[in-house]
């Protein structure tokens, strides 16, 4: 095979020296001529050269000068070979071309391209909206609007004094507020190239401050949180900080739910003039997640009522904060939460934190008389006590070290009271009678049936848990006071829940204020069912609230004022203590609970007030009517068809 | 049959019959024309790609400079075809007058622009006439003097180079009218164009190889030139970015990558970006992101870092093989013509647009500094590329007057209408000469 191969390769180039481009067999004068002229060219040159160029004198002239300058002539460079060798070099300078683009390749190109997109790519935030909190029946209590924000670059703005000028009157901010903030900064101190002017600036107004065209104020998306009802559910809504972010309240108990998730768009942009996405680029979009709404339990011309009536009288009682809660009976639903004082929730930060809060769930009082429906409840569930019967009191009863005695009216050694007796005069003597025929242990338990001494878990941050003892922790005067509701710490919220126990036949449900999640895509995701758990029968329940319509028909009563006309009101006063860093704080928390229509509950109201003086039937109880008076018109719930009976106090 | 399985096993069948179609007597011209054309082609698309975004961006029209480089290339075409038919007596008569051309109007724009830096003229411009740095304003006409200048050293010096004829093995013959009236050139051009004049020199340097000029001449030129080259690059004032491209040139590409904004490394930078972006295959002819402002002079001397991205190693590749023919057929032109003007001219023309190429596209890869410099048939710009066909024309009239391929033409002569409206007979060597 090799000795086959040397001759085909010799006859190979042979051939390629007879090859015949294609146009030349066509002609056969052709091969003739190129043979002439390729022969010829090199000598004929030669000839030519010599008899073209005459003058031989000179050639004479400039041989004698060569000699005498150089012994050794230079030579004239062969123009076919340098020519030859200057193709080559010509390759070869485009051959190490092609070798450094290969190389180029084959070494970090990758890298060398992700560090240029890194360069090229620039990131704007999608905006997610915070999601908006809305009553029950879908009005809004406080939204997220589009707005803008005015900030400056100091080191950009020409004439200070001129610009805060002009931009006082859009931004409603003082010209000395703005100076400040336009001042040359030192370079690289905070705030040195931004300061925000103003945020959630209405997009109108900061369209007209866009056009004054003032050099170093930019304008940019920002989100504004709008509470329309501004002081409505404030206390109970809360408030959010610059960035949206829930500070207080069901904002920011909730904020995992109601804040959006900030989207990314990532993309290849072009340089200076040319500052735009390039279409076909590199684009990546991480969706905006905006937050989900959430629908309250609460009526918003319900709450606002029961804002009002309780801010008017408190107001003129004097109180240092005040808690009204509107419970359905039935479902646990909390259709209003109002606290008293309340502030506007547009400017938080002008008021102060005691006023925030929502006393409803963070007020820690002793309950005082409304406590003794517990009492009772246990007494007749366990059977301690019927309906009919009646218990032996007198003026006053020692346990302990300490007399315990009624106010207001009192009864004479060995009378007989009845239960509505005892409920109507708020007997403090009986209650602590039957509370013995209980037993600690039983009235414990029933203290913590009713939810006592345990955070409801309403929805609401910061709420407090309360404290009942265990009877191992009772002194001698505990088995006189808690019955009757001292040295018991509860918040209003958890008495409202146990007297709509009593309400709904003995059923406690979890008071509960958020009624739905609302998904952004407007998915409606109802909350959980509410916890329940039976705590006294249906019979119990009924016969304990027409024993207790007793505090308000009965006519020299406790609760006369918190009647009705047309409903049948069940209910009870009560006048306890506030608990103040582990003391009693001087004046008196005056409460009324109360329900209504009373054969058949559909509504609970407790009203709770720390007042300087004055006892649950005077200071609340006219509050009480007056919402309850409302919530019943509102929810047009017709007047009770029967009357209440006669009740017997003393037999 | 042996004889048939023989070729075809042969390993250099190939070789040889390439070889043979090398021989055909117009392969020259027709490589010439080949490679020229496609060049010419590729480098308007890749002008549109690079100016459609910014175009459009200024004006509204993505069209608007594409359109005045086709309006160029129309006139290039044309000048193309008249240096085509063009004899040569006529290329010589014209060489004294077009060196005159290009040095008034080097001198006016150099003149213009001391004028005005020198604060004796407020405007840069007299009457019609404005100079804008590399630019020349006569009316509404633009002009680039240097590149004039080349096509008028070519036929100059050809011209007069082949006059001295061997005398210039004498020194004094040499330099006599030549190099007074280079030297004036180079300064005028290289003023404010380092790259135009490094073109030049290149240039001239294969005008004198071409002519047989002795080599220790050469040796003497490249000690001279290599002084003043270094002069220039480290001449103080307006000339700082020179320094500065050096020292981008000289730092690793890994530290050029590093660049943060830097006006000195940031071009460099910004054509490896482009070579690493594109890779093999390229982004895709019109899908890079270098042209939109990220590479400085994309369109012009930066072009072939868009082309890199957009078409990759590949479309370089196929870029310096055209360059690659070109620069063969100019050589085998020069080689193969009988007359030594055509010779040196060819040869000439070649360094030129070879010279020009590589050192253009050495920038960008960044195996050179990186000089002011078009990618001739390429880059944006209607003088260079009237000037690069026009002179292209010339060498395709060499081309058919290599003896062989003036033989083949005359022996089957085409339609007469065709060499109205081509070109016509190239002249026979041989009886061109007996006629006299």
């Amino acid at each position: 095979m090799a000795e086959d191969k040397k001759p085909y390769r010799r006859s190979g180039i042979g051939n390629a020296r007879a090859y015949t481009p294609r146009g030349r067999t066509v002609r056969d004068t052709g091969p003739v001529e190129r043979v002439v002229h390729k022969a010829t060219p090199v000598p004929r040159k030669k000839a030519a050269s010599r008899k073209l160029k005459p003058p031989p004198r000179q050639r004479v002239v400039l041989k004698k000068l060569k000699i005498k300058r150089t012994p050794t002539p230079p030579r004239m460079g062969e123009p076919k070979r340098r020519l030859r060798l200057a193709t080559a070099l010509s390759l070869l300078l485009f051959t190490i071309i092609g070798v450094r683009l290969v190389q180029l390749q084959l070494t970090d190109a990758p890298a060398y391209a992700a560090a240029g997109l890194r360069d090229r790519l620039t990131t704007i935030d999608l905006p997610a909206p915070r999601g908006s909190i809305l009553d029950r029946n879908g009005a809004v209590l406080a939204h997220s609007v589009e707005a803008r924000y005015v900030g400056v670059d100091p080191e950009m703005v020409k004439d200070i004094p001129a610009t805060a000028a002009a931009l006082s009157p859009h931004l409603g901010v003082a010209v000395s507020e703005l100076v400040p903030k336009m001042e040359k900064k030192a370079p690289g101190s905070p705030g040195w190239r931004f300061q925000f002017l103003k945020r959630g600036v209405d997009v109108e107004v900061a369209q007209r401050i866009a056009d004054l065209k003032l050099p170093g104020i930019s304008i940019d998306r920002d989100e504004r949180r709008d509470v329309p009802g501004l002081d409505l559910a404030a206390n109970l809504i809360g408030f959010t900080g610059t960035d949206l972010n829930g500070l207080a309240g069901i904002e920011a108990r909730f904020d995992q739910v109601l804040a959006g998730r900030d989207g990314k768009f990532t993309f290849e942009v072009g340089q200076g003039a040319l500052r735009k996405p390039i279409p076909g680029g590199y684009q990546v979009v991480t969706p905006a997640k905006p937050g989900s709404s959430l629908a309250l339990t609460i009526d918003r011309d319900v709450q606002f009522m029961v804002q009002r009536i309780l801010a008017d009288k408190m107001r003129s009682q004097g109180a240092t904060w005040a808690a009204a809660i509107v419970l359905d009976a039935r479902s646990g639903e909390v259709i209003a939460q109002a606290s008293y004082p309340t502030y506007n929730a547009k400017q938080p930060l002008a008021y102060k934190p005691s006023e925030r809060g929502d006393m409803a769930t963070s007020a820690v009082v002793d309950p005082g008389s409304i406590h003794k429906a517990i009492v009772l409840a246990g007494a007749l569930q366990e059977g301690v006590v019927t309906p009919d019967s009646t218990i032996e009191v007198g003026p006053s009863i020692r346990k302990g070290d300490e007399p315990f005695r009624d106010h207001g009216r009192t009864f004479p050694e060995g009378t007989q009271l009845t239960l509505p007796g005892v409920m109507a005069y708020s007997s403090n003597v009986a209650t602590i009678k039957i509370a013995e025929m209980l037993g600690p242990k039983k009235l414990y338990d029933y203290q913590r049936a009713f939810g006592l001494g345990a955070e409801t878990g309403i929805g609401v941050p910061g709420e407090a848990a309360g404290l009942v003892q265990p009877p191992e922790n009772w002194s001698g005067s505990s088995h006189g006071s808690i019955p009757i509701g001292h040295g018991v710490a509860v918040t209003p919220l958890q008495m409202a829940a146990a007297y709509a126990a009593i309400a709904n036949d003995g059923v406690w449900v979890q008071p509960h204020i958020v009624k739905e999640t609302i998904a952004p895509d407007g998915k409606h995701i109802p909350s959980g069912p509410a916890k329940n758990h039976r705590v006294i029968s249906p019979e119990n329940a009924a016969a304990l609230r027409q024993i207790m319509e007793a505090v308000t028909v009965v006519d020299d009563a406790t609760g006369t004022k918190a009647r009705l006309d047309g409903y049948r009101i069940s209910g009870k006063t009560g006048t306890g203590k506030e608990v103040k860093d582990g003391e009693y704080a001087p004046g008196e928390v005056a409460s009324f609970i109360g329900m209504a229509p009373a054969d058949q509950p559909k509504y609970v109201i407790a009203v709770f007030a720390h007042t300087p003086v004055g006892g649950g039937g005077a200071v609340a109880g006219p509050v009480f009517r007056d919402m309850m008076a409302y919530t019943l018109r509102h929810f047009r719930v017709p007047p009770t068809g029967t009357n209440p009976p006669d009740f017997v106090i003393t037999r | 049959m042996s004889a048939e399985s023989g070729r075809r096993r042969d390993p250099l069948m190939w070789a040889a019959a390439l070889r043979g179609l090398l021989d055909r007597p117009l392969a020259s011209y027709y490589l010439l024309l080949a490679s020229s054309g496609l060049l010419l082609i590729i480098g308007l698309a890749m002008v549109f790609s690079a100016t459609s975004v910014s175009s459009y961006g200024s004006s509204g029209n993505a069209y608007k400079v594409i359109l005045q480089q086709v309006a160029a290339a129309v006139v290039g075409l044309a000048a193309f075809w008249i240096c085509q038919r063009l004899p040569r007596r006529t290329f010589r008569a014209l060489a004294p007058i077009s060196v005159i051309i290009a040095l008034v109007l080097l001198l006016v724009m150099d003149g213009i622009y001391v004028l005005h830096a020198s604060g004796t003229i407020s405007s840069p411009n007299i009457g019609p006439i404005e100079s804008e740095t590399l630019w020349l304003w006569i009316g509404p006409v633009q002009l680039q003097p240097s590149e004039l200048a080349k096509f008028a050293l070519v036929l100059w010096g050809a011209d007069v180079l082949t006059r001295k004829g061997k005398r210039i093995i004498n020194w004094r013959e040499l330099v006599m009218p030549l190099f007074p009236a280079v030297a004036l050139l180079f300064i005028l051009v290289g003023y404010n164009d380092l790259g135009s004049m490094l073109c030049l020199l290149i240039l001239f340097v294969g005008l004198l190889w071409a002519a047989g000029v002795p080599l220790r001449f050469f040796g003497i030129m490249l000690g001279v030139g290599l002084v003043g080259i270094a002069g220039l690059i480290v001449a103080p004032g307006r000339s700082d970015y020179r320094s500065e491209r050096f020292d981008a040139f000289f730092s690793a590409d890994a530290a050029l990558l590093a660049c943060k904004g830097e006006q000195k490394c940031y071009q460099a930078k910004q054509g490896l970006l482009a070579l690493a972006e594109g890779g093999w295959f390229g982004v895709g002819l019109g899908n890079g992101s270098a042209k939109w402002g990220w590479a400085p002079s994309v369109h012009n001397d930066f072009i072939f870092a868009l082309i890199a991205e957009e078409l990759g190693v590949v479309g370089c590749l196929v870029v310096l093989a055209l360059f690659a023919v070109l620069a063969y057929s100019g050589m085998r032109i020069g080689r193969r013509v009988a007359d030594p003007f055509r010779r040196m001219a060819a040869c000439a023309v070649t360094l030129w647009l070879v010279g020009q190429a590589v050192i253009n596209i050495g920038g960008v890869v960044k195996l050179l500094p990186i000089t002011g410099l078009p990618l001739p048939f390429i880059s944006d710009g209607g003088t260079a590329l009237v000037v690069t066909l026009a002179a292209v024309g010339m060498l395709a009239s060499f081309a058919r007057a290599e003896p062989d391929a003036a033989a083949a033409l005359h022996a089957r002569p085409p339609a007469k209408w065709f060499q109205l409206v081509w070109a016509p007979l190239p002249p026979l060597p041989s009886s061109s000469r007996r006629v006299p």
